[in-house]
């Protein structure tokens, strides 16, 4: 699904030029569960970005599904991304101006969903997620766990193959955290969507099947 | 889509109160402004066009070699040229001037009333114009001794009755007539005819009632006096034509004295085309212009405003956006999005500016003197495009901020870089400059009118006109007993111990002369001299005395010298511009010449120093005094004190003097100084427009000011924790705004210069404009945006930095 290959991304500093990323090679296939690992600054969320295609690299090849997405103009690349992965970041980001229902609805109005359709796959989201009695507060009234989920069932509604998650637990305590994974977990095992996220935690990393493991922007380990 | 887009505008807007109430009350500021000059501009626009067939009429027109241009022609060249060209399908006269005087209605009871709107006209008037004619037939004006009455003046005489058929009186230059009330009309506001009575012009070929003044026979080529309308065919060659009529004219007239007459569209009285427009106009085109200017800075400026505040406000936005990108908004959903919320502001805004103007119409109608309402705006080009500028405005604005906002990479607002140095902040600095620019530009016009009012009404005139009373003349009952009387008044005048000094004449300071006319030379003046205009004064002997004016040489008129008849008479005096105009060396070389006026040989008995009989927009005319013992003003020196009571006074003794006579008088100062009655309109329109301008430049740099504390709230609790005071800090946040008003005013101080030193070549005499009023001016503008801003920046600048610090 996923094959990058020699991908480097670096900035000019002076006269030294500092590598973000640095010749990662790189195979995912659909299915996986995938957690990228590292200290900070090395590269992870970067590498996240790159794959979710609101970056681009300075060097390298990227196919999705076999597209070669470092050939693509930005417009298409925003339509492929819009089209097949849904984001999920620490800090949540919901719209503050608009209710849960709305905030989940969002993604299906860029999409021309009809009225109808829409009515009822936010229903189901918010069904799944447990959050029917929610539906109308706004995100400053939740809770950060709530926040998270409601952010997830956005990033669900639009049915993509692939999610990417940055720290997704970062803000969360252990047992919210727990309550993500493991819809993680069911998404990836009962639904097949490909999973990619980024952790410091040893224990959410191992709820995937492959870690790979980050230093100064070059892959240490691929286990 | 736009359900939600509003639902989510209106969230918005709730949610940021302040943000919103700034930028709404700017757009409302704005707007208001915008529409009552539309109101005012649109109206001017719109004059004379209820005329149903008014791309046909022209107006005939006489132009000067020396650049002179009047509407005054020869009663019989109407008829002449509709004989003659079948293009003129009708002509109509028609003429305010002649017909002026005294008023009354045949009832010994009724009060008499100086009429000056009313004319004599054509029997065709009411066909040949549109006036609605609310009762009577428009044919019964051809006859003699009719009269039309409008409405309005047909309640002034004779309220609730019906004026048909009833008798009018009308004293005036011809004597005593009556007429019968045959009609009432209606005349719209936006005429420029507006006559409250319309005489029928065949009266003045009774010869009972012209008696002696030959000049007005009705169909005589030689005295100018009456208007002439034409109604051509439509697709007339008009140049063409003109050639015709002035080689008719000329075949007729033959005197070449280089008159020549034109056609003017009707279209073009009030408002004429362009600046070059030759012909005499009722409206002020230079003044629509100038209002119109200040109308589209004004609404500028709001928009300014609203983009400022809301690419300011974009770094909040940022995030939504970028978060909306990801999830899946493609640029022109969010373009979208952010332009239904400007257009929804823009609404609230103007519907707020609607509420303003109903409030402030009765201000803007005392600035500007006339009867304006929101209906003043006709559907005409003007208001089309006003209306245009408002929406490509609004338009414009919003699809700007919304480009901004939308502009924006996900990544760079999700990865919270700062966005505040992009290139919208250079745009904002821009439109900062911009807005005060035309502040300073407004304030810096603003002290330049009144210096120039205040020179104009300081400067010493040459002669003296305070607690002089003048009074009008009677224009009733001049019959055999009337020199009596008028013998008996001036005797009533001397023996009043209350009365200093009194003069009879023909004209007074500040009213303008009798009358221009050329023909002056003497033996040793230059060629062409005859063809220039003098004025003339009709005066008695004691008019010099009475507003203090000095002789240079030679002496003043005698009594006896004031009752010579005007035909016999040979004495004049001049003043010393006349003297000059003349080709004199020296005043005393012209009391011992003889000058020529066509035929005659006048004696030139005195030399009058120069004084301005008109304001000082006008340099001093060359001015022929005439001796007579005139009955068109009489002017009174009264001693200080009790005026009230020595005005009671005199008008009883007027009364038993001129039974049936109006009492009405005016104060010369008063009168003299209303001749800048369009500089104080300029003033105060200008006072107005400044404040209006530095109100929406404020709630912007406010607005502006808020935001960039904001965005530097943590700078400012580093630098506190490290030790700087307050006003170090204000300094810090002023700084960059003050400089910002300096760029501003090295902009449009050399602007405004330019525009006013142009508006003072109207004036003869002006001032200089005085270097300091320029950083004088912008200093005034610094001083209230620093107070704008001083209002968050103090605030900054006390807060505990601990709190600032800790919200990272």
């Amino acid at each position: 699904m996923i094959k990058l290959e020699h991908i480097s991304k670096w900035v000019n500093q002076g006269n030294n030029r500092i590598f973000l990323l640095k010749d990662i090679n790189i195979n995912i296939g659909e299915g996986e569960f995938i957690s990228i690992m590292g200290p900070s600054g090395s590269g992870k969320s970067t590498l996240l970005n790159v794959i979710g295609m609101l970056d681009s690299a300075d060097e390298g090849s990227y196919f999705f599904n076999d597209q070669p997405v470092h050939t693509l103009k930005e417009k298409q690349r925003s339509l492929l991304y819009k089209q097949h992965i849904g984001f999920v970041f620490q800090a949540y980001h919901l719209i503050d101006e608009l209710t849960v229902y709305e905030n989940i609805e969002t993604p299906l109005l860029y999409q021309d969903t009809k009225s109808a359709d829409r009515k009822a796959m936010v229903g189901d989201m918010l069904d799944r997620f447990n959050i029917v009695g929610k539906k109308d507060l706004f995100p400053a009234n939740l809770s950060g766990g709530q926040q998270q989920l409601v952010g997830i069932a956005r990033a669900l509604i639009a049915k993509p193959k692939l999610i990417l998650a940055d720290e997704p637990t970062g803000n969360l305590n252990s047992k919210q955290g727990e309550e993500i994974m493991e819809i993680f977990t069911q998404l990836n095992k009962e639904e097949g969507v490909t999973i990619i996220q980024v952790t410091h935690s040893e224990k959410n990393a191992a709820y995937g099947n492959r870690i790979i493991n980050l230093l100064d922007g070059r892959i240490e380990h691929n286990r | 889509m736009l359900r939600n887009n509003i639902v989510l505008a209106i969230r918005n807007i709730t949610r940021n109160k302040a943000y919103s109430l700034l930028n709404i009350t700017g757009i409302a500021l704005g707007t208001a402004a915008f529409l009552l000059i539309l109101q005012f501009v649109s109206r001017e626009k719109s004059f004379n066009s209820f005329h149903k067939e008014l791309h046909q009429l022209h107006r005939l027109v006489y132009t000067s070699p020396d650049g002179n241009s009047w509407p005054e022609m020869e009663p019989g060249i109407g008829p002449l040229i509709k004989e003659h060209f079948p293009q003129i399908q009708d002509f109509c006269r028609y003429e305010s001037g002649i017909a002026q005087g005294v008023v009354k209605i045949n009832d010994p009871g009724a009060d008499p009333f100086r009429e000056t709107g009313i004319g004599y006209a054509d029997g065709n008037f009411f066909s040949f114009f549109s006036f609605p004619l609310l009762a009577g037939k428009a044919a019964d004006l051809e006859h003699p001794f009719t009269v039309f009455v409008s409405n309005k003046t047909a309640k002034k005489y004779f309220g609730n009755k019906s004026p048909i058929g009833q008798s009018i009186l009308l004293y005036n230059q011809f004597g005593e007539g009556t007429f019968r009330v045959a009609g009432i009309y209606d005349i719209p506001d936006n005429s420029d005819i507006q006559y409250d009575m319309v005489f029928s012009l065949a009266t003045l070929a009774v010869p009972s009632y012209v008696k002696d003044n030959d000049w007005a026979a009705i169909g005589n080529l030689s005295s100018q006096y009456i208007q002439t309308m034409v109604n051509l065919s439509p697709g007339t060659d008009l140049t063409h034509l003109e050639k015709q009529l002035n080689e008719l004219r000329h075949s007729k007239i033959p005197e070449q004295d280089g008159t020549k007459l034109h056609l003017q569209k009707m279209s073009a009285m009030h408002l004429p085309d362009s600046f070059n427009d030759p012909f005499p106009s009722f409206g002020n085109l230079k003044y629509v212009y100038v209002l119109g200017l200040v109308a589209i800075l004004i609404v500028f400026m709001a928009w300014f405003n609203y983009v400022n505040l809301s690419t300011a406000q974009a770094l909040k936005r940022a995030n939504e956006i970028g978060i909306r990108k990801i999830i899946g908004a493609s640029r022109a959903s969010l373009i979208q999005l952010y332009l239904t919320e400007a257009m929804l502001m823009n609404l609230l805004g103007a519907g707020l500016a609607l509420l303003l103007v109903l409030f402030i119409q009765p201000v803007f109608n005392n600035l500007i003197q006339q009867e304006l309402t929101l209906t003043s705006i006709k559907w005409n080009n003007i208001t089309i495009t006003g209306i245009g500028i408002l929406l490509t405005g609004a338009v414009l604005s919003g699809w700007y901020t919304a480009m901004v906002i939308t502009g924006y990479q996900p990544l760079t607002v999700l990865k919270n870089k700062s966005i505040g140095s992009s290139k919208s902040s250079v745009v904002r600095k821009y439109l900062v400059v911009a807005q005060f620019a035309i502040s300073i530009g407004l304030v810096l016009s603003t002290f330049i009118i009144y210096k120039q009012l205040q020179y104009m009404q300081d400067s010493a005139l040459g002669m003296t006109i305070d607690k002089l009373l003048v009074v009008r003349g009677p224009s009733v009952g001049k019959d055999s007993s009337y020199a009596n009387r008028k013998s008996a008044f001036i005797t009533g005048l001397e023996s009043n111990p209350q009365v200093q000094q009194f003069s009879l004449t023909g004209s007074v300071p500040g009213s303008y002369y009798n009358f221009r006319t050329a023909g002056f030379s003497q033996p040793g003046s230059n060629k062409g001299v005859e063809q220039k205009s003098f004025a003339f004064a009709i005066v008695d002997h004691r008019y010099l005395p009475t507003y203090s004016i000095d002789l240079v040489a030679g002496r003043n008129f005698t009594p006896s010298e004031t009752s010579v008849e005007w035909n016999q008479n040979d004495k004049v005096m001049l003043n010393e511009r006349a003297v000059k105009e003349l080709g004199f060396k020296s005043a005393e070389e012209a009391i011992s010449t003889r000058i020529s006026w066509d035929e005659r040989s006048l004696q030139v008995l005195g030399v009058v120093k120069n004084y301005h009989h008109t304001g000082l927009q006008n340099a001093i005319d060359p001015i022929i005094f005439y001796p007579q013992t005139n009955n068109v003003y009489y002017s009174i020196r009264l001693v200080s004190g009790r005026i009230q009571e020595q005005i009671a006074k005199l008008e009883t003794l007027f009364k038993q003097s001129f039974p049936n006579n109006p009492f009405e008088y005016f104060f010369a100062d008063e009168q003299f100084n209303r001749q800048y009655i369009a500089e104080s309109k300029y003033g105060a329109l200008f006072t107005t427009a400044s404040f209006w301008a530095i109100l929406i430049a404020c709630l912007g740099l406010f607005g502006l000011t808020t935001y960039s504390i904001r965005a530097r709230t943590r700078e400012i609790g580093i630098r506190k924790v490290l030790g700087a005071s307050v006003s170090d800090i204000t300094t810090l946040l002023s700084l960059d705004f003050i400089k910002l008003v300096l760029v501003a005013g090295l902009i449009a101080c050399p602007l405004a210069w330019w525009g006013m030193q142009n508006w003072l070549t109207n004036f003869a005499y002006k001032i200089e404009i005085p270097w300091w009023l320029l950083p004088f001016a912008v200093l005034v503008a610094l001083f209230i945006a620093v107070g704008t801003i001083s209002i968050q920046t103090i605030k900054t600048a006390l807060s505990n930095p601990i709190k600032a610090l800790k919200t990272d």
